[in-house]
């Protein structure tokens, strides 16, 4: 019978200290940054143009916007982001237990742009619409585009809690798609004291 | 290019009205309301991406300076090697 070789194995630690912050979460900071900006300049572009009206603000024959139903619908999204700190909260001590705030926080979220495409219709009928004044133009632009990072952060917790289901969602994954609610959720109540009030 | 520029400068020259076809540049500037929301818009845009960095900078620093202290300390705790 051969004699056994044996190799001898060495572990390598990696010598490199933890990375302060996921590579996950770093980018969808600098995404979120960029975001920031573009909210930033659409909403300095209509504060500019709000007080630069001459006929005032919005302007006559235009119809007026729903302030006190949309202050409900932002109620609902910023629970929905409460929900969701909680869930994420939940998933360092028990991952499982993070998938029902997480899906209440997806729910909500879904209710509040549901309820956007409902006002949405309500005000095309009452002729407001992107063409109809530059009022409506700001509107649609500005609260669309919200709209559409809305939809793209709820796919994306969608993903992350299908992830979570089948207990294959690292916690790097889950604090990205978070952050990028806590942005879609706090960029909202700037957008509601400006367009609507 | 040169000679482009110049021709250009010499239209703007001879039709100032040109310079004015800015949409926003030239809208209002007389009244006090929209003088501060040119402002408040110039404040914000220049400050935010200031903020948003330099946030996020001390954010870093933070949490370098807090996981220095823990790993400090857990290295203070461990037995001496033998």
């Amino acid at each position: 019978m051969p004699p056994r070789r044996t190799a001898s194995l060495r572990v390598i630690s990696d010598p490199r200290p933890a990375p302060l912050v996921p590579n996950a979460v770093l980018g969808m900071l600098i995404f979120i940054f960029t975001e920031a900006m573009l909210f930033a300049g659409l909403i300095s572009a209509h504060s500019i143009t709000k007080a630069s009206s001459a006929v005032g603000w919005p302007p006559p024959g235009q119809p007026r916007l729903p302030v006190e139903d949309t202050a409900v619908n932002t109620a609902a999204l910023l629970l929905s982001g409460v929900v969701v700190f909680f869930a994420q909260r939940r998933f360092r001590r028990d991952r499982a237990g993070a998938f029902l705030p997480l899906a209440a926080g997806i729910a909500l979220g879904a209710f509040f742009v549901g309820f956007q495409g409902v006002e949405w219709v309500g005000l095309i009928r009452e002729g407001l619409t992107l063409t109809s004044s530059t009022h409506g133009a700001f509107f649609y632009l500005i609260v669309g585009v919200h709209a559409l990072h809305a939809l793209a952060a709820l796919l994306a917790l969608g993903w992350a809690a299908a992830k979570l289901r089948r207990a294959v969602l690292p916690p790097s994954t889950l604090a990205a798609t978070a952050l990028f609610w806590y942005f879609v959720v706090l960029v909202w109540p700037v957008i509601y004291l400006r367009v609507y009030l | 290019m040169i000679r482009a520029a110049a021709i250009l400068a010499v239209l703007l020259a001879l039709a100032p009205e040109l310079a004015h076809a800015c949409a926003v540049c030239g809208a209002g500037v007389d009244d006090d309301q929209s003088r501060v929301a040119y402002l408040l818009t110039t404040v914000s845009l220049s400050a935010l991406p200031l903020a948003l960095f330099g946030g996020f900078f001390l954010y870093l620093r933070a949490k370098h300076r807090r996981q220095a202290t823990t790993h400090g300390a857990a290295g203070r705790g461990a037995p001496e090697p033998k």
